[in-house]
């Protein structure tokens, strides 16, 4: 604020007259606070920023603290899930003292412990379960590592030590303390080559295999579970989802279900994810991604054969187990004919691995996505299972009333004609009538919400958002109450959020689609998930967060280019929308491809969506000028401005802000009067369509002022336009309104220039 | 958990204006709070996002005798722990953006417990939020009561009627007040 600002108003005579006007039907509340104020305009500002924020303030902040930062109450709750039980150094824990936290993890803190006694000297990795943490179901896990943990000698594995309970009755496990660097860190590090490595991994093979001849699948196989010690020593840690086959191959292990909530999804097998049965093939899978990381893509001939065996989707064609895994390795390395060799198929074998790394990396940003909304990958083959059954049920309870309101806008005397939408919206509002009232309590509640989210639906196709917001409101809490997790849950809430994003609640939104996800968790339909979050990353985008909309549109991109067929038409709005998240973080320069590769994509469509097109192509505009190449924006400004006349007419708002941009690159080039020209067209076109009188004439004069000033350098020209400019504003919004102001502001500054100009 | 004496007793000298047991208290509840959401966590679902509203009553029903309170004491128990859940949130904002700044050097986990993305800006967002609301307590006390006990508790409308002996349509136009301020405030340059 400048020095010579006059003092603030008052805030309690501002929320007094703010308090009052809020009782006004909006159209009073003007000339009130016009007589309220009495020539203080600094307090009238004040009072309609207050009224202005009142209308967007419930969709910015929402009702509680969970609808304006969901994401944060999601990180305290992981917070107090992780922050118990927690021993400070010298407590005693049996025969143990603490001396130092190593680490901690859903279920359990890990500590560093010393014998109290002095019996033993070496340090300790000491496990205990968290308290708040200790349900049957974890508890019996913990028993069953240890009995595993018991059961398992091998110099590669690191050796349970001792077990009991902590005084307060929680379980622990000592283990032998491994000091070392994640296997893959390791070999980088030292710079292993080749040979290395395989002598490396075969270690952890050698491990694996007494784990798999004693019968258990470690099912976490990963770096991080793989130290290396500072001697190059391997040790395998953390059986902590391990499992125990039974010798008939069966498995005998406590529920799955928290073993498949704490996978790292990363390197789980296809079986894990979607809950078949587990051999000592999954560990084998692990061991592919492993062996493949270490190697670093450098994997080729009999190493590339052996990769994509372990790697194969079915287990069954898998090897068996890590000493098939290890048999070949050690044949490879003694120039023995490798048992892979049926996988030589080159070009196969190079899209296999291509599709497969991508699929690792998606996975890994899908999964790093649906993780941030405070969910761990779950899925089970029993509940997505029910979940078909429940959608097919609820499918078929819906159909009627679903086609009969589909049917309302199918009907053929309705289209094609002027008066198409306003006879629409009468019948929509029967629909509606007929289910909030008279049908309503004779309708069960899910015959009941799948009609509200397709009325909602159809509100929002006809631009009604708003009314489309308590309808689907009221249908999300129908199947909340319904008991409804997944399927129809998630399309009423998926409608909602949409409806939201349109009225602009973003906050809102944005919770609402980290519920969809939540619910949707990697949901099978790689294309859906995708549109979810671009739709989503649309609307962190308005929240002004780039560098998270930049992530999330990233993943959506790379998901749907992987799963949808070559000509789908949606894919150039995904590069589309990749180009402006790519410039909302600075990546000029991949912003362009971006765009360059939507356009491409737009122009191969047999009918063009050519509005798009000149769309895109104005963005892309914006980005070369960004980029200092004027050239190519100035041509491709032109371009994008021919095409938006053409198709919605030279006077379409999103015509003239085309043709602003271009003209700008042409004042900028000098030594043409085209600018000129093509704005003082565009004020014709625009006053020809609205009036003299209309506010975006003024606004034309404001551009065409703006160049003279900006671009050219011209007051004296530039001051005429912005009188013009002043004087519609004045007339089509009023005398205070920003637009007036900012005009008038310019205008007086303008003239002093010219005053300047002309000298004393 | 069966009713704590504690809180029942420290519910009772408080409401006979006994100032260490009324500070007593809140810091009670802030630990009690923390320690029932944990408790939550345990008994549902894991990712389940906290309710502070349910949490805030559960509180209530678990912790306080009710066969020893008035229903005065209740209003002025909810009000007291509306307040330490809005401190029990901002501390985790407070920390949480720490972190951040901090360069975020990650601890070594057992099973990786992923950081939400837009934790760190909803971070920001809730530090600039009591900010804020800092500055309506300044200019009109009763609006930012408003504020803690809807959104931070998470109370109703008649709840918050009763604490704050107006009635509900008083509270639903102040509510509304307060949220158009806390915007501008938030919004405001300066």
């Amino acid at each position: 604020m400048s020095p010579s600002a006059p003092l603030p108003p008052d805030p309690q005579e501002v929320d007094r007259l703010f308090d009052r006007a809020l009782d006004l039907p909006p159209e009073e509340r003007r000339p009130f606070l016009e007589a309220a104020t009495h020539g203080n305009p600094a307090l009238m500002r004040e009072v309609e920023a207050l009224l202005a924020a009142s209308e967007v303030a419930e969709g910015a902040l929402g009702e509680s603290v969970g609808d304006f930062a969901g994401a944060l109450l999601d990180d305290l709750t992981e917070r107090l899930a992780t922050d118990d039980g927690a021993m400070a150094p010298g407590s005693r824990v049996g025969a143990w003292e603490i001396e130092g936290e190593l680490g901690r993890g859903g279920m359990g803190v890990v500590y560093l412990a010393r014998r109290a006694d002095g019996a033993f000297h070496r340090q300790v990795a000491l496990k205990v379960v968290k308290r708040g943490m200790d349900t049957d179901e974890i508890l019996q896990r913990f028993r069953y590592e240890r009995r595993i943990l018991a059961g398992l000698t091998h110099p590669n594995i690191a050796r349970l030590l001792d077990g009991g309970a902590t005084d307060d009755g929680r379980p622990y496990l000592v283990v032998e303390r491994v000091e070392g660097r994640p296997i893959d860190r390791y070999a980088q590090e030292e710079g292993l080559d080749v040979e290395a490595r395989l002598a490396l991994f075969r270690e952890v093979l050698a491990a694996v295999d007494h784990a798999h001849r004693s019968l258990v699948v470690h099912r976490d196989l990963k770096p991080s579970n793989i130290l290396v010690e500072a001697d190059g020593t391997v040790k395998l840690l953390d059986f902590g989802i391990a499992k125990v086959l039974a010798s008939d191959g069966e498995m005998t292990a406590p529920a799955t279900r928290t073993a498949v909530r704490m996978l790292t999804p990363e390197y789980a097998a296809p079986e894990q994810l979607r809950g078949d049965p587990i051999t000592t093939a999954t560990d084998v899978y692990a061991l592919g991604l492993l062996l493949s990381r270490l190697l670093t893509g450098s994997a080729r001939g009999d190493l590339e054969r052996i990769l994509l065996r372990a790697l194969e989707e079915d287990p069954a064609r898998r090897y068996p187990s890590a000493a098939a895994l290890d048999e070949d390795i050690r044949r490879h390395l003694a120039h023995e004919p490798i048992l892979a060799r049926g996988y030589s198929a080159v070009d196969r074998a190079g899209r296999f691995l291509r599709r497969h790394r991508l699929g690792v990396a998606v996975a890994a940003a899908v999964v790093l996505l649906v993780g941030s909304y405070g969910v761990t990958l779950r899925i089970s083959a029993d509940r997505l299972e029910r979940e078909r059954a429940l959608t097919a049920l609820e499918a078929r309870r819906a159909e009627g009333v679903t086609e009969f309101l589909v049917g309302l806008f199918q009907d053929p005397g309705l289209q094609g004609t002027a008066g198409d939408t306003l006879t629409a919206r009468a019948l929509l509002d029967r629909g509606a009538r007929r289910i909030w009232n008279e049908d309503g309590p004779s309708l069960d509640p899910d015959t009941r919400a799948a009609a509200l989210v397709a009325l909602g639906r159809a509100y929002r196709g006809l631009g009604n958002s708003d009314l489309s917001i308590p309808i689907l409101e009221e249908a999300v809490a129908l199947r909340r109450a319904g008991g409804a997790q997944g399927g129809s849950l998630v399309e009423a809430l998926e409608a909602l959020a949409g409806a939201r994003s349109e009225a602009r609640h973003f906050t809102a939104a944005d919770s609402l689609y980290r519920q969809v996800m939540e619910l949707a968790g990697p949901v099978p339909d790689s294309l859906r998930l995708a549109f979810l979050m671009v739709s989503h990353a649309g609307v962190i985008r308005d929240l002004g967060r780039p560098d998270s909309t930049l992530t999330l549109t990233r993943a959506a991109v790379e998901l749907f280019d992987r799963h949808a067929p070559d000509d789908h038409p949606g894919r150039a709005g995904f590069f589309h929308d990749l180009g402006y998240a790519q410039r909302g973080v600075g990546n000029l320069e991949e912003a362009a491809d971006a765009y360059l590769r939507s356009l491409e994509l737009r122009r191969a469509h047999a009918d063009p969506d050519r509005v798009r097109i000149a769309r895109s192509l104005n963005n892309l505009g914006v980005v070369f000028r960004e980029l200092g190449r004027f050239h190519e924006a100035e041509a491709t400004f032109r371009e994008a401005w021919e095409t938006a006349s053409t198709e919605l007419g030279p006077e379409h708002p999103r015509t003239t802000v085309k043709g602003m941009h271009l003209a700008q690159e042409l004042e900028r080039r000098g030594g043409s009067t085209e600018a000129e020209a093509i704005l003082l067209g565009q004020v014709e076109a625009v006053r020809e369509r609205w009036g003299a009188g209309h506010w975006s004439v003024g606004q034309g004069h404001v551009r065409l002022g703006d160049l003279l000033m900006n671009y050219r350098g011209d007051p004296r020209a530039a001051a005429l336009h912005y009188r013009e400019a002043a004087r519609i504003f004045t007339i089509a919004l009023g005398p205070d309104h920003e637009w007036t102001l900012s005009a008038q502001g310019t205008l007086a500054r303008v003239e002093e220039e010219v005053r300047l100009a002309a000298g004393p | 958990m069966t009713p704590s004496p504690d809180t029942t007793r420290l519910l009772l000298d408080a409401r006979r204006g006994d100032r260490s047991a009324f500070d007593g208290l809140y810091a009670h509840l802030y630990d009690e709070l923390n320690e029932l959401a944990r408790q939550r966590l345990a008994r549902f679902r894991p990712g389940q996002t906290l309710d502070t509203s349910a949490l805030v009553h559960e509180a209530y029903l678990r912790l306080v005798d009710q066969t020893r309170v008035e229903l005065q004491d209740r209003d002025h128990f909810l009000a007291l722990a509306s307040r330490a859940m809005r401190f029990i949130v901002v501390d985790h904002a407070r920390a949480r953006s720490a972190d951040k700044r901090g360069g975020g050097a990650a601890l070594l986990t057992l099973d990786r417990v992923p950081v939400a993305a837009g934790a760190g800006e909803e971070a920001d967002d809730v530090m600039a939020l009591d900010q804020a609301l800092a500055s309506l307590e300044r200019m009109d006390p009763r609006l930012g009561q408003v504020v803690e006990l809807r959104f931070f508790g998470g109370l109703t409308h008649e709840e918050v009627a009763r604490i704050t002996g107006r009635s509900v349509p008083t509270v639903k136009r102040d509510w509304i007040r307060a949220r158009a301020w806390l915007y501008r405030f938030m919004t405001a340059e300066g």
